[in-house]
């Protein structure tokens, strides 16, 4: 194992209705527990009291008093971006999401003592890559003090979640079935032997127990009309605040509430408040109404199946993660409609932080070595005047090549094709930059693994008056030893480095001076020059 | 030139050369240095019309589409490369064409012709662009993305200025840098000023105007107002009969005008039976008027907005079929004040064939492709690779966690790299170094690999001394300028100050002062305004004092002795001369004397031999000069020091600044003085042996 085991991490689930966090060490796993309900979920929720931002279980409690300064579901908003009024501020759903983060890494700090530096936030399938939403997460995990943040898609974490029963077998098909608050996240998943290979993932925003919780809603307030439309009437015209606001939350957790119980039962009777009549419900009443919404999870489970071509016979098992995992008319939808075996995990909204945690010591080192140094492997770059653009490349790594020779070829600025060449032999070992990218003088284009010079060898450049490779201002002087230097091209003389050649046949545009002063044409001092007192040597 | 076989590629390769005009084109295959005109195989001539016509059976151009657009008017285009120049599609009678598509069909016939004269395919396109097409204008990539659709590997694009101005009938003869003001008169008027430098010639500002076009215009109104009786019931005939008209006025002007040359009048009839036409030079003159003037203005700015002159300005070159009219070099000779017209060496260069400057040039430039090469720069001496292969082959650079210029331990994380898949991955070191060079900034694609420059270890320094540039010698002494980048050089007698550039040695300036003396001596000193003066002296006690910059002589005053001993306070701005007395008889201790160097005054006289306890900060040789026993690199990273043996014999030793370990050391000669310095970039160090003979400069890369 290994991932970060070197360090400690938070994994976070951050969901629209509930969150989850565990701190990782090593191969151990730590569930955060809420400080006031001693759960494990938090609800994913805000109450900004005009000093103090409030998460979880204190906001949720501090809604009935001021239900305008109390959110939930913000990551639903992370897409619009516009900022909500909490109390007397507006803040933006990053902020919330911030809020939550830093809650969850304080708590987990508290719990564990030192701090967390590293984090693993799960995201929804649907946050592809180059959804803002994903920079927006990763910047609220730095927000909220983390120094390194990883994504974790949310169905990739929950194929990895502990699977009540036999465990899975390796080379079995898995379709995750995650459907959670506010997204549903579908994935194909082959379980391998020591992690599992996600074959593919698909998922339906704004399709989660929240939108079931309003569904039932809707039905209250139309069934129970008679005595619910007086009691929001009265709640309007209340002068000493926002009570109709209030009356509205209460239906939806109320909603919630019968919902929670019909998982339990066959039938509910319950009274949202004291004087209001009995409302009761059945859970057939429930599947009925849920029924179109579950019907777009199947659907998109089997659009999944096709893009992937996957018949439905081939899957071995559906496993059925995410709180609506809890409901019967979820578990008797997905039986009958794919007729293939259910595994299901303990505490399904768990699942997820459970399985990124599980997803972390699988997912491999993340410390990079360097590639063993090949020795006296040397960088290439070049004077280009300019900016200029790298049309191709004509040597490949693995290419010996001869003082001269040309390496690529580039565009300069006013459209004129130059070449690069090298200036003394060589193997290219890699390529560093693509055609079509901008180069610049000292940019590392290559490495190279310079040939030993056999001295023997005339250049390769007969042809050439100034043959780059050996063009040299000032020559040393006859001092012993140097003789072993290699010779150097001259990469002084700026813009116009490139040489041309001197006595190029008519017709003749090579009259380039390399200076940029025409007038001031280089002067070479007499290298043959003997010192006439004891000349200084490398020791 | 011999083929060469490198890299895989084939030297010598064969060039098109093309430059397409709005109304001509021309077109050369450069082989070698070899140059042919690609003749049009229709006409037999150099000049190909530029124009198609898009038949039924598909795009024909050139002589065949001016054949057919009598039949096929509306589906005639004059210039191919108009609809590229104005970025918008042409609407034809039955379809829209765009720039790409009609330049495209018309470049497929010329490079089909290349090929067929050349037997074997031609790897490579060189065509010429409108001067107004700046660096990074969308149109220069449509040219480029035709070429290669044609089937060429490289194509390679040259403004037509420039083009012109390397014409060796432009610009022959003259010296590099030369600045060209190239007025390239054919649809549209240019006018550009170019430096011509061989391969490296540029375009400093051009500016174009539709002047051409509206000399035409100007014209056919003429022609229309003259022949109202027969040519506009021919203009205002139904469908193709009035656009055929149309074009055959257009055609029919462009002749006259051609024809009027340096004539007074010419005469033609439109057909032969509608009544003369007559043009003469003065309604010419008349009509050119706006253009001209345009001509005149815009050549002056031009000039002006590179801070040249017309005496500064080497050539002036008229080019394209508006250089046929003659009263745009008598336009051009008055308002530039030019000399007269004629042979080289005379400004204003008017050229035999005018339309095919543009071609000729670019042929020259194709000719010169394989002189194009830009060597590859010398490693860096302490510099080597690091290189992590990236997880999945590509990701983002997240942080670097230290920067430039640290020492990290080994298995320190130098970096974060966050892959596709949202993982972060920490980028650790195997070994001890110093990060020299991180290449790649936070938030930037990296893979599949990511290369950091380190320090190569110190041991292996030590084992691959760096290379010596050059060494220089001087009988005087050398100094620094304040940049650190150019060396001064004054020879013992102060008969000259040389400044040359660090890097290599190259002669930028010269300073010889104008002094009679015969046995003079001399140093360069900094005064207290930072600048570099010459303090010369005489056997005779002569002193002078000019600032170099300027060239003045700033101070001159008589020191009664005969000076021994020179030493300057730089701070203050005084010196201080020993001196024995010429007298006779006059022996004894020597006298110091001490001059304002700014007056030449006399402040006081010393017999006392302590004086230098009471008076410090006087020096033989300069303080400020740049060089020093010990010197650190500008970026902090390495120390050089002057360490005297016992005996006295310098050694230079660089070592790490972090670590303090050794990385190179020169030793010195018995009897030498040494200093060091680092040059401004920071990329030579530099180290002055002196003797009482001479003085020894050497310059390494590091």
């Amino acid at each position: 194992m290994s991932g970060m085991s070197d360090s400690r991490s938070l994994v976070v689930d951050f969901g629209t209705s509930s969150s989850a966090a565990a701190v990782v060490t090593g191969d151990t796993m730590h569930l955060v527990a809420e400080p006031i309900t001693g759960s494990y979920t938090w609800p994913s929720a805000v109450h900004w009291d005009g000093q103090h931002m409030f998460v979880g279980s204190v906001a949720e409690r501090r809604k009935r008093a001021e239900p305008t300064a109390y959110a939930a579901e913000f990551k639903r908003g992370l897409a619009a971006d516009v900022p909500v009024p909490l109390g007397d501020r507006r803040f933006r759903p990053v902020e919330q999401v911030v809020a939550v983060l830093a809650t969850l890494r304080g708590e987990a700090e508290h719990l564990h003592g030192g701090r967390i530096e590293r984090a693993v936030i799960t995201v929804p399938a649907s946050y592809a890559v180059g959804d803002p939403r994903r920079g927006q997460m990763i910047a609220a995990g730095e927000a909220a003090g983390f120094h390194t943040v990883e994504l974790l898609s949310e169905p990739v974490a929950a194929a990895f979640a502990p699977v009540a029963g036999a465990p899975l077998t390796p080379g079995e098909l898995v379709l995750v079935y995650d459907l959670g608050g506010g997204t549903f996240d579908t994935a194909l998943v082959r379980v391998g032997e020591h992690g599992h290979e996600v074959l593919g993932h698909v998922a339906i925003d704004n399709c989660g127990g929240r939108d079931i919780d309003a569904l039932l809603a809707a039905r209250i307030h139309d069934e129970g009309r008679e005595w619910l439309e007086p009691l929001l009437a009265a709640a309007a015209t209340d002068p000493t605040g926002p009570a109709a606001l209030r009356m509205e939350m209460a239906v939806t957790d109320f909603a919630r509430r019968i919902k929670h119980q019909l998982s339990e039962v066959e039938e509910v009777e319950d009274f949202l408040m004291p004087n209001t009549p009995a409302y009761r419900m059945t859970r057939d009443d429930l599947a009925s109404l849920a029924a179109p919404l579950l019907d777009q999870t199947v659907a998109c489970c089997q659009s999944l199946l096709d893009e992937l071509v996957v018949g439905v016979s081939e899957v071995d098992a559906v496993l059925l993660v995410g709180g609506g995992a809890r409901m019967p008319a979820v578990i008797d939808t997905v039986r009958r409609a794919f007729e293939r075996p259910l595994r299901h995990v303990d505490e399904p909204e768990l699942a997820t932080v459970r399985g990124a945690a599980r997803w972390l010591g699988h997912s491999g080192s993340r410390t990079v070595l360097p590639s063993p140094a090949s020795d006296g492997s040397q960088p290439l770059s070049f004077a280009v005047p300019g900016r200029a653009r790298l049309l191709r490349w004509l040597v490949g790594p693995g290419d010996a090549y001869p003082a001269g020779a040309t390496l690529a070829r580039v565009r300069l600025q006013t459209g004129a094709l130059w070449d690069l060449t090298a200036a003394t032999a060589g193997t290219i070992e890699r390529l560093l930059v693509a055609p079509g990218a901008e180069i610049a003088p000292q940019h590392w284009l290559a490495l190279a693994r310079p040939t030993t010079v056999d001295r023997a060898t005339p250049p390769a450049t007969t042809d050439r008056a100034t043959p780059p490779a050996t063009a040299q201002h000032g020559a040393a002087s006859t001092t012993a030893g140097r003789g072993a230097e290699p010779a150097t091209p001259d990469p002084a003389a700026g813009p116009a480095t490139p040489h041309d050649a001197a006595g190029s046949p008519s017709p003749d545009p090579g009259a380039a001076p390399p200076s940029p002063d025409p007038a001031a044409p280089p002067a070479s001092p007499d290298p043959a020059a003997a010192p006439a007192s004891p000349d200084p040597q490398p020791a | 030139m011999a083929d060469e076989r490198v890299g895989g590629e084939t030297m010598g390769e064969p060039i098109l050369v093309v430059d397409v005009g709005t109304s001509t084109t021309r077109a050369a295959l450069v082989v070698d240095d070899q140059v042919t005109l690609l003749k049009e195989p229709a006409s037999g001539l150099a000049a190909w019309p530029a124009s198609v016509c898009v038949t039924d059976e598909g795009y024909v151009v050139g002589t065949a589409a001016e054949l057919r657009k009598r039949t096929l008017p509306g589906r005639y285009i004059d210039g191919p490369r108009r609809a590229v120049d104005a970025q918008a599609p042409m609407r034809l009678e039955h379809r829209e064409v765009t720039g790409a598509e009609a330049l495209s069909a018309y470049l497929m016939v010329i490079a089909a012709e290349a090929r067929q004269l050349h037997g074997a395919e031609i790897p490579r396109l060189l065509l010429t662009v409108p001067a107004e097409y700046a660096p990074g204008d969308p149109r220069r990539d449509v040219l480029i993305g035709v070429g290669e659709s044609l089937g060429f590997r490289d194509v390679e694009l040259i403004s037509d200025a420039v083009a012109t101005a390397l014409d060796p009938q432009a610009s022959e003869h003259l010296p590099p840098g030369a600045l060209v003001l190239v007025c390239d008169l054919g649809a549209t008027w240019t006018t550009a000023m170019v430096q011509v430098y061989g391969s490296h010639t540029a375009q400093l500002t051009q500016e174009t105007s539709a002047a051409g076009r509206d000399l035409d215009a100007q014209l056919i109104n003429d022609l229309r107002t003259e022949g109202r009786g027969w040519l506009e019931p021919l203009l205002a005939a139904p469908g193709d009969a009035g656009l055929r008209a149309y074009y055959e006025a257009i055609d029919f002007m462009r002749r006259l005008k051609h024809q009027l040359g340096d004539g007074d009048e010419v005469s033609d009839t439109f057909t032969p039976v509608t009544p003369p036409y007559r043009l003469t030079r003065v309604w010419m003159e008349a009509f050119a008027e706006p253009a001209l003037r345009w001509l005149a203005a815009s050549c002056q700015r031009v000039m002006s907005s590179v801070g040249a002159t017309p005496a500064t300005v080497a050539a002036v070159v008229l080019a394209g079929g508006g250089a046929r009219l003659s009263m745009t070099a008598s336009t051009l000779h008055r308002a530039l004040g030019l000399r007269d017209a004629g042979a080289h060496g005379r400004p204003l260069r008017r050229i035999a064939d005018p339309e095919l400057a543009a071609v000729r040039g670019a042929a020259r430039f194709a000719a010169g492709a394989a002189t194009r090469v830009i060597p590859a720069e010398t490693p860096r001496w302490r510099v080597r690779p690091l290189s992590w292969e990236i997880p999945g082959g590509e990701g983002r650079l997240l942080r670097w966690t230290l920067t430039e210029g640290r020492p990290y331990p080994a298995g320190a994380v130098l970096a974060q790299v966050r892959t596709a898949d949202e993982r972060v991955f920490e980028l650790t070191a195997a070994h001890d170094g110093t990060l020299l060079g991180q290449h790649v900034g936070a938030g930037q694609p990296v893979g599949p690999a990511l290369i950091a420059a380190v320090a190569k270890d110190p041991a292996t320094l030590l084992a691959q001394p760096p290379a010596r540039r050059h060494r220089l010698e001087s009988d005087g002494s050398w100094l620094l300028t304040a940049d650190r980048q150019h060396l001064v050089e004054c020879d013992r007698t102060a008969r000259a100050v040389q400044f040359r550039t660090v890097t290599d040695a190259a002669l930028v300036a010269e300073f010889q002062p104008d002094h009679g003396g015969t046995d003079s001596r001399g140093r360069v000193f900094l005064n207290t305004s930072g600048h570099l003066c010459l303090i010369a002296w005489d056997g005779e006690g002569f002193f002078s004092v000019w600032d170099i910059e300027s060239g003045k002589l700033t101070a001159r005053f008589r020191d009664p002795g005969i000076p021994v001993k020179v030493l300057v306070n730089e701070a203050h701005w005084r010196l201080a001369v020993e001196s024995r007395g010429k007298g006779v008889g006059r022996f004894g201790r020597p006298v110091t004397t001490f001059w304002d160097l700014r007056t030449g005054a006399q402040i006081a006289r010393a017999t006392d031999e302590q004086w230098r306890l009471h008076e410090p900060g006087y020096s033989p040789v300069s303080v400020g000069q740049g060089f020093a026993r010990s010197a650190l690199s500008p970026d902090g990273q390495l120390r050089a020091i002057i360490s005297d043996a016992a005996d006295g014999t310098p050694s230079m030793v660089l070592s790490e600044a972090a670590t303090d370990r050794e990385v190179f050391r020169v030793q010195g000669g018995a009897q030498q003085r040494a200093w060091v310095a680092f040059s401004g970039d920071g990329r030579h160090l530099l180290a002055n042996w002196e003797s009482d003979e001479r003085s020894l400069l050497d310059v390494w890369d590091v």
